[in-house]
């Protein structure tokens, strides 16, 4: 018999599809008569949901640079290939 | 026909030392990178370094560069690890315990109090925006471990074998921790979505 302790813990198991058929089973019977893993279950949901909205997109422009520092870079990288290529 | 990969062509020139290249290349991902960088040391200045130690540490391996992604996401992942490196010499800033914002059961494996319902979130621009600037200080909330890895794997889009190698724990430990910190998240947020 699952406790809703044991449902909270297997909950992105379950939500993974990673735990065995026969406790996925018991779980979500317990699921079906427990209104607060249900509502524990969807809230956890809702938290990841929102998490995965700030997702890096790849192209964020969200921090731009400043100048200075991509001229740093620049400049190092010169640095760095003189050092590795002397004279 | 045969379609050019961009990075191809970038990346034939960077090794050929052309400077204008290097250029490209920089200003092309600086700003994600910087946005990568200062997601996990949470400053500026330490940000600016990451990015800087990052980009030289990339160009010195541009060799061995095997093409098995593009030249971004290879960036991104020796930026994140720059930047990783860099948190771990820092000083730990005082922390909430996670056991505090875990769910509470009692003897027989109950819930203590009854779950809130929670509705949706609001369609509404300006609240989906602040709701986002609280996600974001509730993560900073989070002990650096389980910040680290919400960070590595919901937002940066790593996988858990990835973050395992990054952060030098098994994949289980990834695992763990970043189901604690949705729970733990899950209680911080919990006021912004109760009916």
């Amino acid at each position: 018999m699952m406790t809703c302790k044991d449902i909270a813990d297997f909950l992105s198991e379950y939500l993974d599809r990673t735990l065995p058929w026969s406790q996925r089973l018991v779980f979500r019977l317990h699921l079906l008569l427990c209104r607060d893993c249900r509502r524990y279950l969807d809230s956890y949901q809702k938290t990841d949901h929102a998490i995965c909205q700030l997702k890096d997109p790849g192209t964020s422009q969200e921090e731009s640079v400043p100048e200075d520092l991509v001229k740093a870079i620049l400049a190092a990288r010169r640095v760095q290939a003189t050092d590795s290529h002397p004279l | 026909m045969t379609t050019v990969n961009p990075d191809d062509d970038l990346l034939t020139r960077m090794r050929a030392g052309n400077e204008e290249a290097f250029a490209e290349f920089v200003r092309s991902h600086s700003n994600r990178m910087f946005a990568v960088a200062k997601r996990i040391l949470r400053d500026d200045e330490g940000a600016a370094d990451a990015v800087q130690e990052g980009f030289l540490l990339a160009f010195r391996s541009l060799d061995r560069f095997g093409g098995q992604s593009s030249l971004g996401t290879w960036l991104h992942r020796i930026v994140v690890n720059a930047s990783l490196t860099k948190l771990r010499t820092r000083t730990r800033r005082p922390e909430i315990l996670i056991d505090d914002l875990l769910p509470k059961f009692d003897q027989t494996g109950h819930h203590v109090e009854p779950v809130n319902r929670w509705s949706g979130p609001s369609d509404e621009p300006l609240q989906r925006e602040e709701l986002r600037v609280q996600i974001r200080e509730s993560i900073d909330r989070l002990p650096e471990d389980f910040r680290v890895v919400v960070l590595l794997r919901d937002i940066e889009g790593l996988d858990t074998d990835q973050t395992a190698e990054l952060l030098q724990v098994s994949t289980s430990v990834v695992k763990t921790r970043l189901h604690r910190a949705r729970q733990a998240l899950r209680t911080l947020l919990e006021p912004l979505f109760i009916k």
